[in-house]
C-alpha cells in the first residue's frame, strides 16, 4: 500500500499531466521572416501554449509588448510560449530582427466564437 | 535596418550604461571594480551565447529564461548585501557585491545583444546602415547614461542616489516574474492597470523609463509584488543583518 505522499504525489502528476494536455495550443511557423499564419485565434480566459517554429537559418526574437512576452527562436529550432488567461482582444506580436515583416496578431476571443466552436 | 539595430542596441545596452552612472554617482572608488566587472560580465555572456542552443533546449525549453532568473537573483543578492555594507561601518570591503550586481546585469544584457550581433549579422550583408546604428545607439547610450550620473551626482543625500540604484535594480530583477510566466513556472495573473494611453510601453519614453526603473504599462500582479520585494529588500536584509550581528556580539560578550 502506496502512503499518503506517494499517493498524493501520483494524483498531483495525473492533474499536472491532464492540465497538459487540456492546455489549448497554437503553432506559428517562421518561413523567410514571415508568421505563417499571421493571426492566431485563442480562446478567453484559458492559457494558451503558442509555439513558434523558425524554418529560417537565421534567430527570430519574438516581441510582444500586449502580450509581455519575449523570446528568442534559434534558426531551424523551435520555443514555447505561455500566454493567459487573456481577455478577449487583439495582442500584436513582431520579430524583434525584421519587425517590417515578421508581424502577427493574437485574437482572443471567447470560447463560443471560435471557428470550430459548435 | 538602421532604426531596428539603433533600437536593439539601446534596449540592450542601456541598462548596463544606466548602472555603470548610477554606481559611479555614489563615488569614484569603485571605478576598477567597475572596469573589472564588466569585463568579466561580456566574457561570461559570451560563453553563455556559445552554448545557447544546448541551453535553451534545456527544462522543455525553458532553460535561457532560467538562466536569466538565475542571473537576476544572483544580482538581486549581490545589491541586498552591497547596500548592506554600504549602510555599515566596513565601507572598506564592499567590492565583491557590487562586483556580483554588475557582473550578472551585463550578462542578462549582453546575451540578446550577441544574439542579434553574432548570429544575425554574420549571415547578412552587414551593411553601413548595421555600423551607423551601432555607433547612434552607442552615442545616445552614453548621452543618457552622462546626463543620468550628472543628475544624481547632484543629489546631495546619500539616501537619494541609494534610493535611484534601487528603483533601478528592482526594474531590472522583477522581470523574474516575467520570464517565470513565460514558461508557464508563475501562473500569469490579472493586470493591475493599464497606462498605455499615457506612456505606452513601445514608445520613446516608455523603453526609457523601463530602462530606469523598470516601468510597465500594464504590469502583473506578480511583476509589481516582485518590484516591491526587491526594492524594499535590501532594507529588510540589512534590519536582519543588523539584529543577528547584534545578538552575535552579544552572544560573544557572555
Amino acid at each position: 500500500m502506496l502512503s499518503v505522499p506517494y499517493r498524493t504525489l501520483i494524483a498531483l502528476s495525473f492533474i499536472s499531466l491532464q492540465a497538459k494536455a487540456a492546455m489549448p495550443e497554437a503553432i506559428v511557423e517562421i518561413k523567410n521572416h514571415l508568421f505563417s499564419p499571421q493571426e492566431v485565434i485563442i480562446p478567453a480566459n484559458k492559457k494558451v501554449r503558442l509555439v513558434f517554429i523558425n524554418h529560417d537559418a537565421t534567430p527570430e526574437e519574438i516581441d510582444s509588448f500586449d502580450l509581455n512576452r519575449e523570446k528568442v527562436i534559434f534558426g531551424n529550432s523551435k520555443g514555447t510560449i505561455y500566454v493567459g488567461p487573456l481577455p478577449p482582444g487583439t495582442y500584436r506580436f513582431f520579430g524583434e530582427y525584421h519587425p517590417n515583416t515578421a508581424v502577427g496578431v493574437v485574437r482572443v476571443v471567447r470560447p463560443e466564437a471560435l471557428p470550430d466552436a459548435d | 535596418m538602421l532604426i531596428n539595430t539603433v533600437i536593439l542596441f539601446i534596449r540592450d545596452t542601456l541598462p548596463v550604461f544606466l548602472l555603470v552612472s548610477l554606481v559611479l554617482a555614489l563615488g569614484s572608488q569603485f571605478i576598477r571594480m567597475l572596469t573589472v566587472a564588466l569585463v568579466c560580465g561580456l566574457i561570461l555572456a559570451m560563453l553563455t551565447y556559445s552554448s545557447l542552443g544546448t541551453l535553451s533546449a534545456l527544462f522543455n525549453g525553458g532553460g535561457f529564461e532560467l538562466l536569466n532568473v538565475f542571473a537576476l537573483a544572483v544580482a538581486w543578492a549581490g545589491f541586498c548585501e552591497w547596500m548592506r555594507r554600504l549602510t555599515t561601518a566596513s565601507k572598506t570591503d564592499s567590492g565583491w557585491p557590487l562586483f556580483v550586481l554588475i557582473v550578472a546585469i551585463t550578462l542578462v544584457n549582453a546575451v540578446p545583444f550577441f544574439i542579434y550581433s553574432f548570429a544575425y549579422w554574420s549571415t547578412q550583408q552587414a551593411d553601413m546602415a548595421l555600423m551607423v546604428g551601432t555607433v547612434i545607439g552607442l552615442g545616445i547610450s552614453c548621452s543618457v547614461a552622462v546626463l543620468l550620473f550628472v543628475g544624481v551626482s547632484a543629489l546631495e543625500r546619500p539616501w537619494a542616489k541609494r534610493a535611484m540604484l534601487s528603483v533601478f535594480v528592482a526594474g531590472q530583477v522583477a522581470s523574474i516574474a516575467v520570464w517565470l510566466e513565460q514558461i508557464n513556472v508563475l501562473t500569469e495573473s490579472s493586470r493591475l492597470w493599464n497606462t498605455s494611453d499615457w506612456v505606452a510601453d513601445d514608445s520613446e519614453y516608455g523603453h526609457l523609463l523601463n530602462v530606469l526603473f523598470g516601468y510597465e504599462a500594464t504590469p502583473s500582479a506578480a511583476y509589481v509584488l516582485m518590484y516591491l520585494m526587491v526594492a524594499l529588500s535590501p532594507t529588510v536584509y540589512g534590519f536582519i543583518a543588523g539584529r543577528f550581528r547584534a545578538a552575535s556580539s552579544v552572544a560573544r560578550s557572555l
